[in-house]
């Protein structure tokens, strides 16, 4: 070693050198993600418009049948059910902007150790100082912490458009004054959203994890495998009989929210049907959810699967021959 | 001095074929070595392995470091191109320069700048809309900004029209090679480059064929052109091979004395692209 080191010009230009942190290599691997998928971003940001620029398209020209959650709630609202309405319209929002999320995320994930192989651009990336199993981890991460929590401070600024939006309805009377802003309750639903958003993170994280690895270990369409594979491995599974692959999977799916206490969505919608808010967060149960065994079972899991994602691009070599 | 990079039966096999079959060689800091072989003799897996891009059996150690296991701490002082442009389409210009910045801590970047204000290059543009003739002047403009000390390329200007090619050896030879750097070159186009090359390395299925300092090969070879008639004499010193031009002669010896064969005939020092041909030729035959 001391031989090489002997080599290195001295004093010369060529031995400028620029301390790098691994916080700034990670940012900057973190960035390349969003430059080559623009969708992680773009996707989100339009959902969040298309809703807003609608909402404000009703409260203008529409009149009151845009507010169909609140019929009944005419009149004087106790002061119980206007805060109940104000959580509701903080927490809707987030739904569409999810969803979309999911779905980018999904095609994004399946994407990014597959496409540069398939386009030979690896050899470039390998070029240059950085692990593969930075690499690796920048591609999850974008998708299980920097977007999501992208997306729920995206769907904050919406609400807060949407409010006053919807004040701005009130004022031309054409919206009920049923919405009234109490930072109290938006500090505790972001904060509620904000431990689903960690719960969620920590559920999906080997779903993320296993589309990391088929993306880096299919020849081609990684999206067929993950939708023909799991169907015909379906079909073969119900022509003896079993299912144990879609309760497996949908199990993957919900089993979380299950234990939180939100099954099939049912407290959220119940928050609409009037029941108390109270109840609502108070029913909610971190405590078993986050000490659910099949989560951190899920953790480790995602451990073994990055593991082996790292592996496959560390070791393949697509163009021998 | 030091071996930058020194080889020790290097094997590898994809199925029944052997794409390196023991191959051993070593090069020496501060040399422009061309690694020369006909297609598929190896030379993409030697270089891929030496880059820890491939599993391999055999001892290789580069920079003093084990590629297979000590990958990442290698591309430190390791840069490379591969064959044809494989920067990612959707890349802008900028973004080379920010993403290079942010992982490299060798990347200057005023100087891949400096670089391509001197070409057509737009720092807005991305590398699909370049041609390809672009593309490599992007590449070479980061790669002439990372302070590496072995710089590997995979036939780094093929597709490329001649201007393009001769601006990049010229670039590479004048604004980046120094005493304390070394270039490994794989090319097809011998005959442009060899005057670059301080050092050639033949491998011919996989395995060493030549390695030499450019210097030593005038010692080493000759080439006698005689005509067709005086050509028995100097048949009797075993040519290892012979082709005929124009009703003469050219016949290459390996270790006979230029006193012994310039009565002969025409004597001089064969180039590095006859030299390839004969040696890959002769090599054939027997």
């Amino acid at each position: 070693m001391s031989s090489t080191t002997a080599n290195t010009p001295a004093g010369s230009e060529l031995s400028v050198q620029q301390p790098l942190t691994l916080a700034t290599t990670l940012g900057t691997l973190v960035r390349r993600e969003f430059w080559e998928h623009p969708a992680l971003w773009r996707a989100p940001l339009i959902i969040a418009a298309l809703l807003v620029g609608t909402f404000i398209i009703g409260a203008t020209t529409g009149g009151r049948h845009i507010g169909v959650h609140v019929d009944g709630w005419d009149g004087d609202l106790s002061p119980e059910r206007q805060l109940q309405a104000f959580a509701v319209s903080q927490i809707v929002p987030m739904f569409p902007l999810y969803l979309i999320m999911m779905l980018v995320l999904t095609f994004y994930l399946l994407d990014s150790l597959y496409a540069e192989r398939k386009d030979r651009s690896i050899l470039f990336w390998k070029s240059l100082p950085v692990s593969d199993g930075l690499t690796v981890l920048s591609k999850f991460l974008v998708a299980v912490v920097v977007v999501p929590v992208g997306v729920l401070v995206l769907a904050a600024a919406c609400h807060v458009l949407l409010f006053l939006v919807w004040k701005f309805g009130v004022l031309t009377g054409r919206l009920p004054d049923v919405l009234v802003w109490s930072t109290l309750m938006w500090l505790k639903i972001e904060a509620l959203l904000l431990a689903c958003l960690a719960l969620g993170a920590l559920w999906y994280a080997p779903v993320a994890a296993a589309l990391l690895l088929v993306s880096a270990w299919a020849r081609r369409s990684p999206v067929m495998w993950v939708t023909l594979a799991p169907i015909v491995a379906m079909v073969v599974e119900w022509k003896f009989g079993t299912h144990y692959l879609a309760t497996f999977l949908y199990y993957r799916s919900f089993g979380i929210w299950e234990v939180l206490g939100l099954g099939h969505g049912a407290r959220l919608s119940s928050v609409e049907n009037g029941v108390t808010l109270k109840a609502v967060l108070g029913d909610l149960d971190f405590t078993a959810a986050f000490t659910n065994l099949n989560l951190w079972l899920g953790v480790l899991a995602t451990a073994a699967l990055l593991y082996a994602a790292v592996r496959l691009r560390r070791y393949r070599d697509d163009s021998a021959g | 001095m030091t071996a930058v990079i020194e080889a020790r039966e290097l094997s590898k096999s994809f199925g029944a074929s052997r794409a390196l079959d023991k191959l051993s060689f070593s090069i020496e800091h501060g040399r422009i070595v061309g690694l020369i072989g006909p297609n598929g003799a190896g030379k993409t897996t030697a270089i891929k392995a030496i880059l820890g891009l491939t599993p391999f059996q055999g001892e290789l150690r580069v920079l003093g470091l084990d590629p297979r296991t000590q990958r990442d701490a290698l591309m430190r002082d390791v840069c490379f191109m591969a064959d044809v442009a494989v920067l990612p389409r959707w890349l802008r210009v900028h973004q080379a320069l920010d993403y290079c910045s942010g992982v490299h801590p060798r990347f200057v970047r005023a100087r891949a700048e400096e670089f391509l204000r001197k070409t057509d290059i737009r720092m807005e543009s991305r590398v699909r809309e370049l041609s390809k003739g672009m593309v490599t002047q992007l590449h070479l403009a980061l790669i002439l900004a990372i302070d590496a000390r072995l710089l590997v390329l995979d036939e780094p200007t093929l597709g490329l029209d001649l201007l393009y090619r001769r601006q990049f050896y010229d670039t590479l030879l004048n604004d980046y090679f120094d005493k304390d750097r070394t270039i490994l070159i794989t090319t097809h186009q011998v005959e442009e480059v060899e005057n670059l090359f301080t050092d050639v390395i033949f491998i011919s299925r996989g395995q060493l064929a030549l390695s030499s300092s450019v210097e030593a090969l005038g010692g080493r070879y000759l080439q006698l052109t005689v005509g067709a008639e005086q050509s028995a004499p100097a048949r009797a010193l075993k040519p290892f091979y012979e082709r005929e031009v124009f009703g003469r002669v050219a016949m290459f010896f390996e270790g006979r004395s230029a006193a012994e064969l310039s009565p002969l005939g025409e004597l001089r020092t064969p180039s590095i692209a006859d030299l390839f041909v004969a040696k890959m030729q002769g090599t054939m035959k027997s």
